[in-house]
C-alpha cells in the first residue's frame, strides 16, 4: 500500500495547490478516495486510483463550492452583528423611554422627538424578519456579501463613533461653555432628574441624541439582516425557475 | 443520465432523506443514491462534500469522526431537529412539483 499512500500524498498536494487547503476537508476527501480505490483495487491499483480521482472531481470546481460555504459564514456573522446592534439599540432606547413619560420639564417637541426615535428603533427590531420584502434583492452573491457586511459594520461603527462623539462633542456643546462634561455624563447615566435645573435642557438634548443614535444603529442593523434575507429568498426562488 | 442542474437541485432533499434513515458518510451516501437511481443520478463525488458542509453550517445536520477497525477515519453525518423540519419543507415542495407533473402527464397519457 506504500505506493497508494504516496499517490494520495501527491493528490493532497495537488488539491491544496488547487485551492482546497483545509486539512479537515482534505482528510474527509481522502477518506472517500481510499474507500473508492479499495472498491476498484482488485483489478489494478494505479488504474483504480486514477478512476477514483476522476470521480472526485477537479480541485478548481471543488474550491468554488467550498468558497461559497466560507462566504455564507461571513454573511451569517454580518447578520448576527446586525441583529445584535438592532437588539442593543432597542434595549438601550427602552431603558431611556421612562424618562420621556416621567420628566415633566420636557417640552412637547422634545417628547415627540424622543418617542418617534424609540418607535422607529422598536419598529426596526420588530420588522427585522419582514423588512426583506421592501429591500432590494441583490443577485450577485459577491456584492450582496459586501453590502450586508457594510451595513452591519456601519451599525457597529456608528455606535463606536457615537460613543466618542458623546463625551467629546455632544455633551460639551449641549451644556454650553463652562459646563462640566463629567457631571453631565454622570447625570445621563444616573438619571435625568439629578441634573441641575439650568442644565436640564442640555441633558434632554443629550438624551435625544442618544435615542436617535440608537435608531440609526438599529436601522442599519436591520438593513444588514434584511438584505441577506432578501437575497437568500430571491435567489432561492431562481434555483427552481 | 439526469442533468447536473437537476442533480444539484435535488441534492439537499436526497441527503436529508437518506440521513433520516440513520447516520451515514459521504461515500455511502453517493453509493446509495447511485444504486437507488440505477446509476441515473450521479454526483461528481467531491461535490457532495460542500453540500454536506453547507447543510452542517445551516444547522440541519451534524458530523463526527469515527475511527474504523482498520485505523482509518470516516466522517459520519446525522440529522438534527432543524434538518427534520427542512426535510418536511423540501418533501412538501418536491411533492407539489411531482403532483403537478403527474396530473399533466396523466391527462396526456390517460
Amino acid at each position: 500500500m506504500r505506493n497508494l499512500d504516496e499517490m494520495i500524498a501527491e493528490w493532497r498536494k495537488r488539491m491544496a495547490a488547487g485551492g482546497i487547503k483545509s486539512p479537515a476537508v482534505l482528510d474527509e476527501l481522502e477518506s472517500h478516495l481510499r474507500e473508492d480505490v479499495e472498491r476498484e483495487i482488485r483489478a489494478d491499483e494505479a488504474g483504480a486510483f486514477e478512476n477514483a480521482v476522476k470521480r472526485m472531481g477537479r480541485s478548481e470546481l471543488l474550491k468554488v463550492e467550498f468558497a461559497k460555504i466560507e462566504e455564507s459564514k461571513e454573511k451569517r456573522m454580518s447578520r448576527i452583528i446586525g441583529i445584535a446592534c438592532c437588539a442593543f439599540a432597542a434595549l438601550y432606547s427602552m431603558a431611556l423611554a421612562p424618562a420621556l413619560f416621567f420628566v415633566h420639564e420636557l417640552s412637547a417637541r422634545q417628547r415627540a422627538l424622543g418617542l418617534s426615535a424609540i418607535v422607529l428603533t422598536l419598529l426596526a427590531l420588530i420588522t427585522l424578519r419582514l423588512n426583506y420584502k421592501i429591500l432590494p434583492v441583490i443577485r450577485s452573491r459577491c456584492i450582496r456579501t459586501w453590502a450586508v457586511a457594510a451595513s452591519a459594520f456601519a451599525s457597529v461603527g456608528w455606535l463606536m463613533i457615537f460613543a466618542n462623539l458623546l463625551p467629546n462633542v455632544i455633551v460639551p456643546r449641549a451644556m454650553h461653555e463652562g459646563a462640566s462634561g463629567e457631571s453631565i455624563r454622570g447625570s445621563v447615566l444616573i438619571g435625568l432628574q439629578h441634573a441641575a435645573a439650568g442644565e436640564l435642557n442640555g441633558v434632554f438634548t443629550i438624551g435625544l441624541s442618544l435615542l436617535w443614535a440608537m435608531t440609526l444603529a438599529a436601522v442599519l442593523g436591520g438593513i444588514a439582516y434584511g438584505l441577506e434575507e432578501a437575497g437568500k429568498r430571491g435567489t432561492k426562488m431562481d434555483a427552481y425557475v | 443520465m439526469i442533468p447536473k442542474e437537476l442533480v444539484a437541485a435535488s441534492a439537499e432533499a436526497l441527503i436529508l432523506s437518506l440521513l433520516s434513515k440513520g447516520e451515514s458518510y459521504g461515500y455511502a451516501i453517493i453509493q446509495e443514491v447511485r444504486a437507488r437511481s440505477e446509476n441515473h443520478l450521479q454526483w461528481t463525488d467531491g461535490m457532495l462534500y460542500p453540500v454536506l458542509h453547507r447543510m452542517e453550517n445551516n444547522g440541519w445536520i451534524k458530523s463526527r469522526w469515527v475511527k474504523m477497525e482498520n485505523g482509518r477515519k470516516r466522517k459520519y453525518y446525522s440529522l438534527k431537529e432543524d434538518g427534520k423540519t427542512a426535510l418536511d419543507e423540501q418533501r412538501t415542495q418536491w411533492l407539489k412539483v411531482h403532483n403537478v407533473l403527474t396530473q399533466l402527464w396523466g391527462e396526456k397519457y390517460a
